[in-house]
């Protein structure tokens, strides 16, 4: 038995000929303390494998089990870090942790509450920002509060939804970075949904592939073998690491294809209508 | 300090004086000339046009009631009712200052008439009185009236007294009273209407089922009139509040009540809207850190609709301000509206420019109340993204 797992799930929204299956037949084990990457396309249904294990979607058809008990809602043993850093905009830093904590360990004093907050602000090393509101803040900023709120639940599963996706090429290198130390320090079982394949493999125990929706299913796992700690800068120079990300992005890069060749619905046909400024723009590069 | 002063600038939603801010602390001089001549001198330009064109409409046209007042005469008209708040003031002093005296010296006739000649006489007449009923007289009656009149004397200064000491000034209300009388109505109004209309406003965001169960009454009533109102209002609480007894007088209530009917609609569809337009992910939140009912409205649906509710507050509290003027002038409430009625009545030699100084008055007091609002919206919606829009 498996400590999370998800047995033959299938997920469909709506009725009717507006029934749309977004998953179907997942099968998905996941070992206590391992970090596992999910990776797909963009509206491959990522998230909804996300909502499931967070107890926020339940499955039209099949389990999701925790220890073999069946998920039904969403618990404090389960930490989320949405897409959309879902700060409480109207709080300060640690006004939106402190909520977290508060609703988690009632039986705090305000004395002990307050260092457990101020604890996990350092470990994201935001105690210079902890009186600012999120609208104050950089994404990058924002989502390490989100990051923050997540682990001082103190959760057994830490649920990540492409935490790092709106952030520029820098700032989420750094937030990686950050989120492996984190994760070194105190391990704990993972699910990072991403589109990156380099995030993937140079975070996750186990980089698993989500076929293209409608009806997606999970591909084969990846194992990533590399040894820890790992380090950005020793990977870019690491011929395991191109040899997986070559294999992962060869996979995905057939999946993208077989999924648009498998597309048969007609294609409406397009007015043959282009704006007049664009056209005027296209024709003067032209010249 | 430059950066204080513009932060409070903007929190007292005076934008227009941003630039003078910035270029009294030299910032890019040419930027803020332009803007100053665009937000400043060019409003105040268009205020004076007004003024012109006022001016030479109102030479032209003539009414029976006389010329129409230009702005000059309103200006003066203006200043005499202020003379005459003065005056008013000073009579009302005068007044209260007398009822102390008038209460001292009836204070001291009561003294007066606990003198011991006068105990002397009492004690006389009972004794007259008692020989009098032992011996059956036919005078023992006239005795016993003499006694009590004497008796009752004291009682009589006593009530009198009573009477002096609460007496009240019964001059009429001066303008400055009509405008504390209107605005004490229309934020009586405007607090019925909010603790009506902010509750059933975040049940219908909250429960579709209650907003399907709510809408037509909304639709229904929401484009009904306030002069439809005020006379139901009239008689209902005409019914149930008592000129004498009650703490808050008739006509106020129904002016209120008047006031809260048609003023609570903006603030209950906004509410509405706010508490049913929360964001997913917000609640999602919510839903992660299990919170319970309680403390979801209270840490998550409401602060998130604080922006949109104060929205509609603002929307009702200008709503209220209109409706209530109509109604203190159709019901001849005390008020503003009652004070512009008074001047069309009586037809005096200024009304006509006192109707003029009512107009401005109400423009300005709506335009203070607005700001007020915009201010309290401004301060529950720091930290949005998108501030609503501040005109």
């Amino acid at each position: 038995m498996s400590f999370l797992e998800l047995r033959d799930v299938s997920v469909a929204f709506g009725a009717g000929s507006r029934r749309a299956e977004v998953l179907s037949g997942i099968d998905l084990a996941i070992e206590e303390n391992e970090f596992v990457a999910v990776i797909g396309f963009s509206g491959s249904g990522k998230t909804t494998i996300l909502n499931l294990l967070a107890g926020l979607t339940q499955p039209t058809s099949g389990e999701v089990l925790k220890r073999g008990e069946p998920i039904l809602g969403p618990g404090h043993d389960r930490g989320v870090v949405f897409q959309s850093y879902s700060l409480l905009p109207w709080l300060s830093v640690y006004a939106n942790i402190e909520l977290a904590v508060r609703q988690v360990f009632p039986e705090m004093t305000p004395a002990e509450r307050r260092s457990h907050v101020e604890r996990y602000i350092d470990v994201v090393k935001l105690t210079p920002a902890l009186k600012k509101r999120p609208s104050e803040l950089s994404g990058g900023m924002r989502q390490r509060v989100a990051i923050a709120r997540a682990l001082a639940m103190r959760p057994e599963i830490l649920l990540l939804d492409e935490p790092f996706g709106a952030l520029d090429a820098i700032t989420r290198a750094t937030l990686q970075d950050e989120l492996l130390r984190i994760w070194e320090e105190d391990r704990r079982t993972v699910l990072l949904i991403t589109n990156d394949v380099d995030e993937a493999i140079l975070t996750a125990d186990r980089v698993v592939p989500l076929k293209p929706g409608p009806r997606a299913t999970l591909g084969p796992s990846f194992e990533i073998d590399l040894p820890r700690p790992r380090d950005r800068r020793e990977m870019n120079s690491c011929p395991r690491f191109e040899s997986i990300r070559n294999e992962i992005s060869g996979y995905l890069s057939h999946l993208g294809a077989a999924s648009r060749s498998q597309d048969r619905r007609p294609i409406p046909p397009k007015p043959d209508l282009r704006p007049r400024v664009f056209a005027t723009l296209k024709s003067t590069h032209a010249v | 300090m430059k950066n204080f002063l513009l932060k409070a600038v903007d929190l007292a939603a005076l934008n227009a004086l941003d630039p003078v801010v910035r270029l009294t602390f030299g910032e890019d001089p040419p930027t803020q000339l332009r803007k100053i001549a665009r937000f400043v001198v060019v409003p105040i330009a268009a205020f004076a046009a007004f003024l012109g064109i006022w001016w030479a409409v109102a030479e032209n046209v003539v009414t029976k009631s006389g010329k129409m007042p230009t702005p000059p005469v309103v200006l003066a008209a203006a200043g005499d009712m202020w003379k005459t708040h003065l005056a008013s003031i000073e009579q009302r002093q005068r007044f209260y200052q007398g009822r102390e005296s008038r209460v001292a010296a009836l204070e001291s006739s009561l003294t007066d008439l606990d003198s011991p000649a006068r105990r002397e006489r009492l004690e006389r007449l009972r004794k007259d009185l008692a020989e009098a009923e032992a011996s059956a007289s036919p005078r023992a009656e006239a005795k016993r009236f003499a006694l009590e009149a004497a008796e009752s004397q004291a009682a009589a200064v006593e009530s009198q007294i009573e009477a002096a000491r609460h007496a009240r000034y019964a001059g009429a209300p001066t303008y400055l009273d009509q405008i504390a009388t209107s605005l004490k109505t229309v934020f009586f109004g405007f607090a019925i209407a909010t603790l009506i209309a902010v509750p059933i406003g975040v049940l219908c965001g909250v429960s579709p089922t209650f907003m399907a169960a709510v809408s037509p009454l909304v639709a229904l009533f929401k484009p009904v009139s306030p002069i439809v109102w005020l006379p139901i209002c009239g008689i209902v609480v005409g019914a149930y509040v008592d000129a004498e007894t009650s703490l808050l007088a008739p006509a106020f209530v129904s002016s209120a009540i008047t006031v809260a009917l048609c003023s609570l609609w903006p603030t209950l569809v906004n509410t509405a809207l706010g508490v049913a337009s929360i964001d997913k992910d917000h609640l999602n939140v919510a839903r992660v850190l299990r919170l319970s009912s309680w403390t979801r409205l209270t840490k998550i649906i409401i602060p998130s609709a604080l922006p949109l509710i104060f929205t509609g507050l603002r929307i009702s509290l200008g709503v209220g301000w209109m409706v209530l003027i109509a109604a203190e002038l159709l019901a001849t409430n005390p008020g503003l509206g009652k004070f512009v009625w008074d001047a069309f009545q009586n037809g005096g030699s200024q009304s006509f420019a006192q109707m003029f100084v009512a107009v401005f008055t109400v423009g300005v007091i709506g335009l203070l109340l607005d700001r007020l609002m915009v201010i309290l919206q401004r301060a529950v919606s720091v930290g949005r993204e998108a501030s609503p829009s501040s005109l």
